[in-house]
């Protein structure tokens, strides 16, 4: 994970070549000195291209998941703490948007919104990613609701906003953040899933995604190697390396795991 | 007794399974059955008004006009269809056309000359939608988008059952009056949609399942996205097809190749419907019971400059853009050579082909001065759409970027689906646009070339281009037409409307069982069907 992020960090010092930069005599060239990992289809640099397109996984990854991971506990934490009416309704909201098949909705509004660029997919994900966390957050709150300290911050007349932020919020973190990574993993596949499919990052900016478009050819497939197994395998080290992030963390952080 | 019942059953079931057409799923493993494949479905198998080469393709198995055309060796040929006679009056206006005593439609009737009356009729009728309208361009009566003028008497007479007479506004180039009436007007079955009104005729279920045509093949079944099937016609009257049963299997492009290697497929269908992937050729090539044919493709891929942004309409502009696109390494790279660099609308194939037209070299210092001049602002970002789903004309847009960078114009690539691309580039929502044409054996480029064309997507106007287009249609003088498109061409490199990047060579996969297929620049492979053979493999 570390190398991922320092590679992306570092995209214009690491790469051999420019991600969008033509080699007038190498398409589809098998890997060599000049092209480590070979060429594409328009002849430019696969190993440069592999390395900045993880800015995109990363941008995307980390923007969606920080936008529904805002948007998630700020509903989650009203419907448990208002309870009631407000509940209800945003509970059902919740049931109705987890009952959508994602990636359907999602390229339905990547059409609406225009035409595809990372931003869209960003604020896409962003907007739709919220309801499991939102579900998740209200059950960490709604245990925390009728514990002591909650209710002698607010038997000392503390403001909503007050209690929930200084005293709520800090308890129910760690799963958050534990979905959060999770969810990363996630917005990383759904955005090679998005561009894959063309309705991703637009070229030339490249991504694993929709570097991977170029393996609907029997051709490539079989015999042309370098043009999609360095994405697939960055995209599986990626999430994999999230995964285990994730892990990680809840292992720390949960106290029901202690012994 | 029941064992013998049972005995009956099972001896039943084999005699079924060997009466069963082998390739009734698709096997070309019969020498009566041929299975060709194309990439996408037809909407429709209506011969007036199928939206796409692919509903095309289907339609001349079943469908003719009066004559087929072929442009072979840079001559344009007639060969009978309908018609076994064809005339030009001295006058260049008038056309005499006899048609075959035996031809005849699917159920029996004759094919008689009312039902050519009917169809110029219907096409001709303005509440009909159909795009066979600029095939009856020149008839009299008609405007030049083939729709009847009230008052004006339709330029169509019946001398006789079998015979009709046809006149022309004006004196016509024979070759243009043969290709557009004779080959590019499908007749229809009078009997069978003469009571249907115009306007209700595009959703008749008739052209879901046209069961009585004319063709060589009549239409047996369509199974949606999966394939067309097709049955000799016995009664052919220019002799039955050697070739039982035809299927079209609809494959996208990227499964084409698996299907030639299991020996599942005899024929792809043709240029830009079942092209094979360049990736895929030299494996095509290498296939033993495959034969991997190429030739110039009469269509070209281009670049839409929008007239109606300011700092297009700048020559100069055009001009630096030309010169800064690398179309040598599109033809060397991205189609290995399986291409020509293009000048101009009209291919080199082309009997009015101008060979004197200077192409415009890759020079990107040219294009650097040349903006320099025109005083190019390089902080504008311009947006270069593209359509999806021509695998090639994606990747040449990603060189196209490059290579306007590079030269100093920022441009951001825009990918769409082919329908919203077509409403933007109509909208004149964009800056450049990629897109191609088909190309007809004809040079007259009006439509898309002249002020207010139904294709002159870039909005340009140039008076004296109008000029030359409106007298190259009215000329008769095959010498003055060649005269007068020598200089649109001229002028056409000088104005550049569009850049035009390349032309694609068709690159077919023909199983070398089959002989009798006529292939070449229009490459669709439906001349003569009847007479495609199929041996065994």
């Amino acid at each position: 994970m570390a190398v991922i992020g320092t590679l992306a960090l570092g995209a214009p010092l690491v790469a051999p070549h420019s991600p969008t930069a033509i080699d007038a005599v190498a398409f589809q060239a098998a890997p060599s000195r000049t092209h480590p990992l070979g060429s594409d289809s328009v002849g430019r640099d696969v190993l440069s291209r592999l390395i900045y397109a993880a800015r995109v996984s990363l941008t995307v990854g980390l923007l969606a998941v920080a936008m529904y991971v805002v948007i998630g506990t700020a509903i989650g934490a009203a419907a448990a703490y208002y309870g009631g009416g407000i509940d209800l309704v945003l509970s059902r909201i919740m049931d109705v948007m987890l009952s959508f098949p994602p990636l359907i909705i999602i390229l339905f509004a990547v059409t609406v919104f225009g035409r595809p660029s990372i931003w869209n997919v960003i604020i896409v994900l962003g907007l739709l990613g919220w309801p499991s966390l939102a579900r998740l957050v209200r059950g960490q709150f709604l245990a925390l609701r009728d514990l002591e300290f909650v209710l002698a911050a607010r038997a000392t007349g503390a403001s909503d906003a007050r209690v929930v932020i200084r005293h709520m919020l800090p308890n129910a973190l760690a799963p958050v953040l534990v979905a959060a990574t999770f969810g990363m993993a996630n917005a990383i596949l759904v955005e090679a899933a998005l561009s894959f499919l063309g309705m991703g990052v637009q070229p030339p900016t490249p991504s694993w995604g929709n570097m991977l478009t170029d393996a609907q050819s029997l051709t490539v497939l079989e015999r042309m190697p370098w043009l999609w197994v360095p994405p697939g395998f960055m995209i599986l080290i990626s999430v994999l390396s999230i995964n285990f992030v994730g892990d990680g963390l809840r292992d720390a952080l949960d106290p029901s795991l202690k012994l | 007794m029941i064992k013998h019942r049972w005995l009956a059953g099972l001896a039943a079931i084999l005699a079924a399974a060997l009466v069963l057409p082998v390739g009734a799923v698709g096997g070309p493993r019969s020498q009566l059955v041929v299975v060709s494949g194309m990439w996408s479905p037809p909407n429709n198998f209506s011969p007036i008004n199928t939206d796409s080469s692919y509903g095309y393709y289907c339609v001349r198995f079943m469908f003719q006009g009066m004559l087929e055309a072929r442009l072979a060796d840079n001559q344009l040929r007639f060969f009978p269809a309908l018609a076994s006679r064809w005339e030009a009056g001295a006058d260049r206006q008038t056309y005499r056309f006899t048609i075959h005593p035996r031809a005849a439609w699917h159920d029996g009737r004759p094919v008689t000359a009312e039902d050519v009356e009917f169809t110029v009729l219907t096409i001709s009728d303005p509440k009909t939608e159909t795009n066979r309208g600029a095939e009856l361009a020149t008839v009299a009566g008609l405007t030049v988008g083939g729709k009847r003028v009230a008052g004006e008497p339709l330029g169509l007479r019946i001398l006789g059952p079998k015979s009709f007479e046809v006149r022309t506004k004006a004196p016509v180039d024979p070759l243009v009056f043969f290709e557009r009436f004779g080959a590019g007007v499908y007749i229809l079955p009078k009997h069978i949609l003469g009571s249907v009104p115009p306007d209700q005729l595009a959703r008749h279920p008739f052209f879901q399942a046209p069961t009585v045509g004319n063709g060589p093949y009549k239409f047996v079944q369509y199974r949606t996205d999966q394939y067309v099937e097709f049955v000799a016609n016995d009664n052919y009257h220019n002799g039955p097809p050697n070739v039982r049963r035809v299927f079209v299997r609809i494959i996208p492009p990227t499964t084409m190749l698996a299907q030639l290697e299991r020996q599942e497929l005899d024929i792809t269908a043709g240029f830009g419907i079942g092209t094979v992937l360049i990736e895929d050729w030299e494996r095509v090539k290498a296939m033993p019971h495959m034969r991997a044919v190429s030739f110039p493709g009469p269509g070209y891929q281009f670049m839409v400059f929008n007239f109606t942004r300011p700092y297009l309409e700048d020559k100069r502009v055009r001009r630096a853009i030309a010169h800064a696109i690398n179309r040598p390494l599109m033809v060397s790279q991205l189609f290995r050579g399986e291409g020509v660099i293009a000048e101009g609308p009209i291919p080199p194939t082309n009997p009015y082909f101008n060979k004197n037209v200077k192409p415009w070299a890759y020079d990107q210092a040219r294009a650097r001065a040349l903006l320099q001049e025109a005083g190019w602002d390089a902080n504008r970002t311009i947006v270069l759409r593209v359509p999806t789903g021509n695998i090639a004309r994606e990747r040449s847009a990603d060189i196209i970027r490059e290579n306007l960078v590079a030269v100093g114009i920022k441009a951001e690539i825009q990918k769409t689906d082919f329908p919203t691309h077509l409403a933007a580039l109509t909208g004149k929502n964009y800056d450049l646009g990629l897109i191609g044409w088909g190309g007809a054996t004809d040079p007259d480029v009006s439509s898309q070339f002249r002020t207010g064309g139904q294709y002159n997507f870039g909005g340009h106007t140039l008076p004296r281009m109008d000029q030359l287009l409106d007298d190259g249609v009215k000329s008769a003088d095959p010498a003055r037409r060649r005269q007068i498109y020598n200089q649109f061409q001229e002028m056409f490199a000088d104005e550049l409307p569009y850049v035009v990047l390349y032309y694609e060579n068709g690159r077919t996969a023909l199983a070398r069982r089959m002989s009798g297929v006529l292939y070449g620049v229009s490459g669709l492979y439906d001349f003569q069907t009847y007479d495609w053979v199929a041996g065994t493999q």
